[in-house]
């Protein structure tokens, strides 16, 4: 089997604090050159973006790239476009690589398109005759054929887009490497870009893209890796691998916050929505401060589970942030047979203030000793709102703030004044009268 | 990254001069757009455009015509204007390429993060405005002589071959400052403290450099700091090669070496700190 691309530990050292210093050596300019990576190391503290990734990717192969920010994907894919370079490792490939780590990188504003294109060719490092032969189906590629004698500051974002698009799949590359690019513009670009690499690799091309658009990664790519702390993390078939990030990343968030997620589910259980609803069970948008507060939450049970948990963060929308105000979680409830669950959560009157919230559901499956959980795709957003009793008309004085729990208020005498001090004060005292 | 289907290798290893010199040529189409990029940095955000590429070196010049010419009133052989164009002839490309290959990586940073070309284009190619200003103030030069043609009915630059030794201490001249350009890019794109040292510096040379007085002042006052400075030799060639002088080939030996020197340094520690360089900028 032929690889494209065979990497073998890579690692990608970023020395921290020489920012603006700079350090050289007189003696590095007559001896042997060192290798970055022992200049790097020796000068101390940083941080490892990459870790010792291996990875072989075949020829024809379409490789995708998830995980967190600061994983490292941008990093590997810099290295591979030779704009970074690695502290250590190896990496051989074989063909062209076209690297697009930003759409329309290079072009020039007062340029026409048509002059465009012969110099991003030269930055790619094709050659003129090539990219000659290749300028009519740029053209098509790009819907372009009524402007592209304008200079490209009259483009629209789309035309802009569809034009360096178009360059980079029209030159034949052997490797494509792509960041995050097929994830702008919209969706019928989108479409078409994701076309574009399936024919590519239908002649043998490959692709590397980095994605955070999990639908793109599992309907185009072969295989997919999932990196974490610069560690390749997970590698496998797509579905595998976004599955395995999908299921950590709701578990840490689910640990951490309640977040809304891309899925309500997971092989066990369903979040299938949740709402807010009045006395009758109607669904509300705003609640009443005096009034109980409903939250009503369907839960599909798909496959046997020990037991099932929910959990309600409740968070106070501000101008800018929202944070939270508290977290409740339900006792665990243990089905006894599959099927569509309603559990109904009450915050007693008084709860909220005059104020917005918004509300994220989650849930957690349990059997045996491992827990499965799930983020509800939406949020509750509602108001709850106070009324003018006649107490509030005639203080004028409002409950501020996130929360307003039902205070209990008393009075009892702590010490009294004698009769004579209160005298001695009113005499001397002018502000006492 | 341009040959199809051929193997590559990336490793953690620095470039060599002629790995840098072999890719550079590889991709030779690339000096062209930087040195286009280069040109519109200089005029870029102005609304008096390429007005100003002709007016720089003019409002430079005039100043000290005024102060060297009109008011210390030195001794030249000939009209001191023509003298002082002469000299500025040289002088004012060296200055503009030393300032701008400096600038190389650091006025295309964003380009640098997203594309990779060979990084030795970017000094070299913004040498660009030092030619444009040859040109420029090369004309300026021709005026002013033919100004004085008319009123003093003398031409001042006889034709003669001597005056082939004029380009050859331009060349001199100015690969000392693309050498000088090579260290301060890398410098430059680390830290700005680099484009201030290079004004400052360029300001003391200057006036240490006979350009705006005559040569004699400076051999019969200060002859050391003459015979030290590289540009006192190709500053002396080019004049006198120019306006009819004697011309001592021989003063061009040490700067020669010097530009030698610098510039296979400055090449070495392009290629050795540009790939490191990057990751920072």
């Amino acid at each position: 089997m032929e690889y494209a691309i065979e990497i073998d530990g890579l690692s990608k050292f970023f020395p921290r604090g020489r920012g603006k210093k700079f350090s050289f050596r007189f003696r590095d300019l007559l001896s042997s050159p060192k290798s970055a990576s022992e200049l790097q190391e020796a000068s101390g503290e940083g941080t490892w973006a990459l870790r010792d990734v291996s990875l072989k990717i075949k020829k024809g192969e379409t490789l995708g790239i998830i995980g967190a920010n600061g994983a490292g994907k941008s990093t590997l894919l810099k290295i591979l476009a030779r704009v970074s370079s690695p502290t250590n490792g190896v990496i051989v490939g074989r063909g062209r690589v076209v690297s697009l780590l930003e759409l329309g990188m290079g072009f020039q504003a007062d340029l026409t398109g048509r002059e465009n294109v012969f110099l991003n060719a030269a930055l790619h490092g094709v050659s003129e005759r090539e990219i000659a032969d290749a300028f009519d189906r740029i053209v098509a590629f790009s819907e372009l054929e009524k402007s592209i004698d304008q200079p490209v500051k009259r483009y629209s974002t789309g035309m802009y887009l569809r034009l360096a698009f178009a360059i980079a799949i029209n030159v034949n590359p052997d490797i494509l490497i792509a960041d995050e690019v097929l994830a702008v513009g919209d969706i019928a670009f989108q479409r078409r870009c994701l076309d574009a690499v399936g024919e590519l690799q239908k002649r043998g091309g490959t692709t590397l893209f980095v994605s955070h658009d999990m639908n793109a990664v599992s309907s185009i790519c072969t295989s997919a890796i999932w990196l974490d702390l610069g560690r390749i993390h997970h590698s496998g078939s797509p579905q595998e691998v976004i599955d395995a990030y999908e299921r950590y990343v709701f578990a840490k968030a689910l640990n951490a916050d309640i977040r809304p997620g891309r899925v309500g589910r997971n092989s066990f259980l369903s979040i299938e929505n949740a709402r807010l609803i009045d006395e009758d069970g109607h669904e509300r948008s705003s609640v009443e401060v005096g009034k109980n507060v409903h939250f009503e939450i369907l839960v599909k049970i798909l496959s046997p589970i020990d037991s099932a948990y929910i959990g309600l963060d409740v968070t106070a929308v501000g101008k800018s942030e929202s944070f939270r105000v508290f977290r409740v979680f339900q006792p665990s409830f243990s089905p006894s047979q599959l099927g569509l669950y309603r559990c109904l959560c009450t915050i007693p009157y008084n709860y909220f203030a005059d104020h917005k919230y918004e509300v994220f559901v989650g849930a957690r499956a349990r059997v045996g000793e491992s827990e499965y959980p799930v983020v509800f795709a939406g949020s509750l957003r509602f108001r709850a709102y106070q009324v003018d009793t006649l107490e509030v008309q005639a203080t004028g004085q409002r409950s501020k703030g996130l929360v307003s729990p039902p205070a209990d208020w008393s009075w009892s005498v702590a010490q009294m004044r004698s009769v004579e001090n209160e005298l001695v004060c009113q005499s001397q005292d002018p502000e006492c009268q | 990254m341009s040959m199809n289907q051929a193997e590559w290798t990336i490793r953690p290893v620095m470039r060599t001069v002629s790995q840098s010199i072999v890719e550079a040529w590889q991709n030779r189409r690339l000096f062209g757009y930087f040195a286009r990029e280069c040109r519109k940095l200089v005029t870029r955000r102005t609304s008096l455009g390429n007005f100003w590429l002709v007016s720089r070196p003019v409002s430079h010049f005039l100043p000290h015509l005024l102060l060297f010419g009109y008011v210390l009133r030195f001794e030249t052989e000939m009209p001191f204007p023509v003298y002082f164009m002469a000299g500025m002839l040289m002088w004012y490309p060296f200055d503009q390429v030393w300032f701008w290959s400096s600038r190389g990586i650091d006025a295309n940073r964003k380009i640098l993060q997203k594309l990779y070309f060979p990084r030795i284009i970017l000094p070299v190619s913004h040498c660009i405005i030092g030619l444009i200003d040859i040109l420029i103030v090369g004309m300026l030069f021709i005026g002013t002589v033919f100004v004085f043609w008319i009123l003093t009915g003398y031409i001042y630059v006889p034709l003669r071959w001597e005056l082939l030794w004029a380009p050859l201490a331009m060349m001199v001249a100015l690969g000392l400052a693309l050498g000088l350009g090579l260290f301060f890019c890398v410098w430059a794109a680390h830290s700005r403290d680099a484009i201030f040292s290079i004004r400052i510096i360029l300001q003391a040379w200057y006036l240490l450099t006979p350009i705006a007085y005559p040569s004699d002042l400076l051999l019969a006052r200060a002859p050391l700091l003459a015979y030290v400075n590289p540009l006192f030799g190709p500053i002396s060639v080019f004049r006198d090669a120019l306006l009819g002088g004697e011309v001592h080939p021989l003063l061009l030996v040490y700067p020669a070496v010097l530009t030698t020197i610098v510039l296979l340094l400055g090449l070495r520690f392009f290629s050795l700190y540009e790939r490191d360089t990057i990751d920072m900028v």
